[in-house]
């Protein structure tokens, strides 16, 4: 059949036009499509950034504005091709993505190098999202606010300040995990986030719904039990250990914990102590078993170490946990591999605090009574 | 007559786009998350198929499957992992299951689901059972992204559980918090190896409870399967400790999936 031949006739104009289009696709090097970025190239103008990066900025504490070392940066950039049969509604499907961790520096800043290996021109760049992640806090998303999950404004592709607001016992660890989100190598980090979720999930860290300890009741206090400079004397480690409490439950009547945080070192090198003081035996036991069970492969320690003790290990983290039934205590002790070098090591720091738990503050009065358990928060 | 035909197309239009919406509207994985959190499902999986860390016990999907597997490392491959379901090296906990199945373009059912979670504690091997874990949890993570009422569907997938008391020297096993049709109990143990194997099964009878004798094993694991009244696939499991042969065992029923959510 012959064309009529209005229809193949082309203008010498059209003609030169394609091939502009022609020269300046070659001369881009057929480079992927790339979405717009949310977000300024720095926070002091209105210019867009580009989602390629590079990136970089400074995590600082929210409180005392000090510089955060060792947090950890994830970046992701995520890739969509262009496919109306597979995905009708805008055309575009999930098409991979890139990512990256790295950590900031002893001054807190982070950089991210621009996108190390561009996808195929195919796609196109679509989304980029930056986590800082440090543990004691709340995470930092380039893309939405933990509080109320909105978008967010401040991220920038240049010079961005990161205030990390230290993570506090009313917040929920298990809305925490879900906001974080992140790759599998941000995600192997977050082992004892994931452990605060479960036991807040358990009901064991329900702290927003139960009510408050009586007023003539005092909180115990774990810091008798060891100081910095014994697990030092213990372990042989060298480096600095800022002692604080674990953020996971508040202190009461019948819990409370130390949290020896390595400075500028990653949490291999830290170590914890749970510390439960329950006058009714059931309780304790209770107690004992709960925690055991939380213990990934958790296996009975035979000797003399409390009544009952358990010890597992999920990643770097050592942990055991003993019931002293006659001082009326469970004891927990989670320590990095880096810091405890063996099991012998933990249990040897949980034998020379059992002693000293006697010094921790019962007011509870005796196992007759009420439990504290019913009128205090429940760790 | 022109402008009735463009009317006419522009109708067909709207209504094909509506119902293309309408068949597409899934639930965010955000969603999908929190209304597993709110159920009941992190007891069930510490209490009855003992996964000490509930939602957030990692699971394993094990060996491969064959042309399913590269099917789903394919979906996987393609997702933005800053979402946080992107599983490393096959591994991710049950939430995060739960969470891609509701992403995934799959479309599993419930028979789907229901062979998972009976495999998930009739498998040999821990890591089969692992595997069949997650993937029975993607089924579920996929069917609930699909459902007008995810959170009572959720109820509904998990409802059910078994209960162990003793009589002397034999086992009373039976359903609570569901009302089966018909069905059929196993009863399975571990050798030293920890390979798993059955040592008993019945009919379910909705007269009486499975009398089993008492196996000279420190657990048991017990699966019911069968169907409810509406016909739909009952599927129910659970792990249990058995005491020292001359304490009695522990024998509390375990807390019904039907039940209200016991998280805050």
């Amino acid at each position: 059949m012959k064309l009529p031949s209005r229809l193949v006739r082309i203008k010498p104009a059209s003609l030169a036009l394609a091939q502009v289009l022609s020269l300046a696709a070659l001369a881009s090097g057929c480079a992927p499509a790339m979405a717009n970025a949310p977000f300024p190239a720095r926070i002091d103008t209105v210019i867009p950034g580009t989602l390629v990066g590079p990136f970089d900025g400074r995590v600082l504490d929210g409180e005392n504005g000090k510089p955060i070392a060792g947090a950890l940066v994830y970046a992701s950039w995520g890739f969509t091709r262009v496919d109306p049969f597979a995905n009708p509604e805008n055309g575009e499907e999930p098409a991979g993505a890139y990512e990256l961790l790295r950590e900031t520096d002893s001054d807190g800043r982070y950089t991210i190098p621009k996108l190390p290996e561009m996808p195929p021109w195919s796609h196109k760049v679509a989304r980029f999202t930056l986590i800082v992640y440090m543990r004691g806090y709340v995470a930092f998303r380039s893309d939405r606010r933990f509080d109320d999950r909105l978008p967010r404004h401040d991220f920038a592709q240049r010079g961005t300040l990161v205030h990390l607001d230290h993570f506090t016992p009313q917040q929920s660890h298990a809305a925490h995990l879900a906001f974080i989100g992140g790759g599998p190598p941000l995600k192997r980090e977050l082992e004892p986030e994931r452990v605060l979720a479960s036991l807040e999930l358990s009901g064991e860290g329900a702290v927003k719904t139960a009510p408050a300890a009586p007023v003539d009741t005092q909180p115990i206090d774990a810091s008798v039990l060891l100081s910095a400079a014994e697990l030092k004397a213990v372990t042989g480690y060298d480096g600095e250990l800022k002692s604080e409490r674990l953020g996971d439950l508040p202190q009461s009547p019948i819990y409370d914990s130390i949290h020896f945080r390595a400075v500028d070192r990653p949490e291999s090198y830290d170590a914890a102590i749970r510390a439960w003081k329950i006058s009714q035996l059931t309780e304790l036991d209770q107690r004992f078993e709960d925690a055991a069970k939380e213990i990934p492969g958790a296996t009975t320690i035979v000797g003399t170490l409390g009544d009952r003790a358990v010890h597992g290990a999920s990643g770097k983290i050592l942990a055991v946990v003993t019931e002293d039934r006659a001082r009326g205590v469970v004891i927990e002790i989670q320590c990095g591999t880096d810091q405890c070098r063996s099991l012998e090591q933990a249990v040897a720091i949980l034998k020379r605090i059992l002693p000293r738990t006697d010094r921790l503050v019962q007011t509870a009065p005796p196992s007759a009574a009420p439990s504290p358990t019913s009128t205090s928060p429940t760790p | 007559m022109r402008s009735f035909r463009f009317v006419s197309l522009l109708l067909a239009c709207t209504l094909t786009s509506a119902t293309a919406f309408a068949e597409s509207r899934r639930l965010s994985t955000w969603e999908v998350e929190r209304i597993a959190r709110a159920s009941s499902l992190h007891k069930i999986l510490q209490n009855e198929l003992s996964r000490p860390l509930g939602l957030y016990e990692p699971l394993s999907l094990g060996a491969s499957r064959g042309a399913e597997d590269l099917d789903l490392a394919y979906e996987i491959s393609k997702r933005d992992p800053a979402d946080g379901t992107v599983p490393g090296r096959g591994k991710q906990t049950a939430l995060e299951w739960i969470a891609l199945g509701s992403a995934l373009p799959m479309t599993w059912e419930l028979d789907r689901y229901a062979s998972e979670r009976a495999l998930a504690i009739s498998a040999d091997t821990a890591s089969a059972r692992s595997g069949a874990l997650a993937r029975s949890l993607l089924c579920a993570g996929s069917i609930l992204g699909r459902a007008k009422a995810a959170k009572e569907l959720l109820g509904t997938l998990f409802r059910g559980s078994i209960s162990v008391a003793t009589d002397g020297a034999d086992l009373l096993i039976n359903v609570e918090g569901a009302t089966p049709k018909d069905g059929s109990f196993s009863i399975f143990t571990d050798d030293e190896g920890g390979t798993r194997h059955r040592i008993g099964e019945e009919s379910f009878s909705s007269e009486r409870a499975f009398r089993f004798h008492r196996p000279e094993t420190e657990r048991i694991a017990i699966l019911f399967r069968g169907r409810d009244a509406d016909g739909k696939a009952l599927v129910i499991g659970r792990e249990q400790l058995l005491a020292s042969a001359t304490a009695a065992p522990v024998a509390t029923p375990a807390p019904s999936a039907d039940a209200p959510a016991a998280t805050k």
